[in-house]
């Protein structure tokens, strides 16, 4: 969003074949406060996102279980069609979650956790920031080559600490606890990495220039963490 | 039993290499310089040569584990008895016996030897007889069949084929010494396997026996003296904790390959049965062997919480080859300290808000210095 434009809801189409989850959703959007999300389409599959309204959404928030299929291995065309896609499901183990963000996706939800994280998550993602929800750290933190800091900020965010309490925790030299923003750069710097490393896709290329823009990396440190075959 | 296989298999190797080390320095300290002696050399270095090719060929197969068919022999013993008559064919009148500068006569046998190693006993004893008349025809041949003659190639004959032959049952000998030897030493060690197991069976379950007791017993005595309250909370941590470590205790010698995640869930869902939600994440990192005194510290806090979580914790598992970080946020008050049971493992608690943090971290022990 440019500078002089009017913030618009973010609209998201939800891809989401039982509806007591699609209900959940629903209620998570409308209780929050600033009402930053709108879901415009709710489809339960594929192929109904690709030719309806979805496919125009902001972002796409994709279960991995639809009926008896797992869509794990459609994110890449997803990804490559320019959506940005956020898997919401339950299968949260940490090499699922590296093969999903590896295929393209632009973040994770845990299904039992989303609450928390549901409407910042789809908030940010909209905006290609590096946004890490605590199930994402741990697939981060099976796939990117990362430095001491981030690596510990990653293990916190992973445990299910805010960044004000990783913040607490992590000192400065001297003693002094750092800022909840200079945690949300070790971990931004992190997400930033693993984009560099995975599929030259649209979702991960948006990431990097918005992580670029912010001063997360410099553009020479993208070839550089890409020039390593993961 | 494969090493009483690769004890037998060394005698057997022990033996043939002896016997191919007899073979190749014969045939190049006496038999070369006999062939050169021969009237015709070229014919004397062909002969020569063509015993090399077959002594190579034989030892060829042997080595490489063959010979066991009848395809060696067939190959090689013809042309060696062949090589008997060829070579007395070319050797000149002598006042000798007809077969004592015969050097193929001897030599022969050696080869033979080779090429029915893995034959049986009685092919190297025909090989002997064959061989043995193939020089009592050259001496008719000669016409020197009067006793001494006789007497001589009696004498020859019993050298040339005693020798191989005595070898072949001596190697035979030496392998079932060396297969029964090692047959012993592996029923040595089986049996003292099996008593190391029975020793590390009977301290694991004294030692389960002896954590009950600490555990539970005394709980249990207490609760049936009526010394303690039940409704008070210590009382109830006491019994959660005591119930977790039970529901460890039971499988931590099940043999899974992830022994600290399957302990973890033993203490999760002992947490789960009264009511709590227990979220227990898949681990990131693949944990590295850990002793149990080593598993227990790390699980030991994750215990205390757990008994002490009022509605929902979640429990994680960060490592790598050096180090494992177990953790669980909780909402539970703050459980009585105790000090890490283990030097490796370092445990830390931080309350923040209604929540309790706590981390065990195992570090990989530096090496002494």
């Amino acid at each position: 969003m440019g500078p002089g434009q009017v913030e618009r809801p973010v609209t998201a189409a939800i891809v989401e074949d039982l509806e007591v989850v699609v209900e959940g959703v629903r209620s998570w959007v409308a209780a929050d406060p600033g009402r930053r999300v709108r879901v415009t389409a709710v489809v339960d599959t594929i192929e109904a996102l690709l030719e309806g309204d979805g496919r125009t959404a902001d972002v796409v928030v994709l279960d991995l279980d639809l009926g008896r299929d797992m869509v794990t291995d459609r994110v890449p065309e997803l990804s490559d069609l320019g959506l940005r896609v956020v898997v919401f499901s339950v299968h949260v183990k940490p090499l699922v979650v590296q093969a999903v963000m590896d295929a393209g996706a632009c973040a994770f939800l845990d299904k039992r956790t989303g609450k928390d994280h549901f409407v910042d998550t789809i908030a940010a993602v909209a905006k290609d920031e590096p946004y890490v929800t605590p199930s994402m750290a741990g697939g981060l933190l099976q796939g990117a080559r990362l430095s001491e800091r981030e690596r510990e900020a990653l293990v916190y965010l992973f445990q299910g600490m805010s960044h004000e309490s990783i913040a607490r925790r992590m000192k400065k030299p001297g003693g002094e606890a750092i800022s909840p923003a200079t945690v949300k750069q070790y971990i931004g710097r992190a997400r930033a990495k693993f984009a560099a490393m995975g599929r030259p896709c649209a979702s991960n290329f948006a990431l990097l220039a918005r992580c670029i823009e912010d001063g997360l990396i410099r553009p020479d440190q993208v070839d550089d963490y890409r020039s390593t075959p993961r | 039993m494969s090493s009483v296989s690769t004890v037998r298999d060394r005698f057997d190797q022990g033996a043939l290499g002896a016997a191919l080390l007899i073979v190749f320095a014969w045939h190049l300290a006496n038999d070369l310089p006999a062939s050169l002696a021969m009237p015709n050399r070229t014919a004397g270095l062909a002969l020569w040569l063509a015993f090399t090719v077959l002594a190579l060929i034989s030892s060829w197969v042997i080595l490489r584990g063959g010979g066991q068919g009848p395809a060696l022999p067939v190959l090689v013993i013809p042309p060696l008895l062949a090589g008997v008559v060829a070579t007395a064919l070319l050797l000149p009148p002598t006042d000798q016996h007809v077969l004592q500068p015969n050097w193929w006569f001897a030599s022969g046998s050696w080869v033979a030897l080779i090429a029915l190693w893995r034959r049986s006993l009685w092919e190297i004893v025909l090989y002997g007889v064959v061989n043995t008349l193939i020089g009592l025809g050259i001496v008719i041949a000669d016409d020197h069949v009067d006793a001494a003659g006789l007497g001589q190639l009696l004498v020859l004959g019993h050298g040339v084929c005693i020798i191989p032959v005595a070898l072949f049952v001596g190697c035979r000998m030496l392998v079932d010494v060396g297969r029964g030897t090692a047959s012993t030493q592996a029923a040595q060690a089986r049996t003292a396997t099996l008593r190391l197991a029975a020793e590390a069976v009977a301290t694991a379950r004294a030692r389960r026996y002896e954590m009950v007791q600490e555990t539970v017993s005394a709980l249990l005595g207490e609760i049936a003296s009526g010394r303690i309250d039940l409704h008070e909370p210590a009382t109830q941590q006491r019994i959660r904790v005591a119930v977790a470590r039970l529901r460890r205790l039971m499988v931590e010698t099940d043999d899974v390959p992830e022994a600290l995640i399957h302990e973890l869930r033993a203490c999760a869902d002992a947490a789960e049965r009264r009511g709590v939600e227990v979220d227990l994440q898949a681990p990131v990192g693949s944990i590295p062997a850990l002793l149990l005194a080593e598993r227990h510290a790390l699980t030991e806090p994750i215990i205390r919480v757990l008994a002490a979580t009022e509605t929902h914790a979640r429990v994680t598992t960060v490592s790598n080859a050096e180090e494992v970080v177990v953790a669980v946020i909780a909402d539970a008050a703050m459980p009585p300290l105790m000090p890490s049971d283990h030097g490796t493992v370092r445990v830390n608690y931080d309350m923040e808000g209604d929540l309790l943090w706590a981390q065990a971290r195992w570090s990989v022990p530096s090496p002494p210095r």
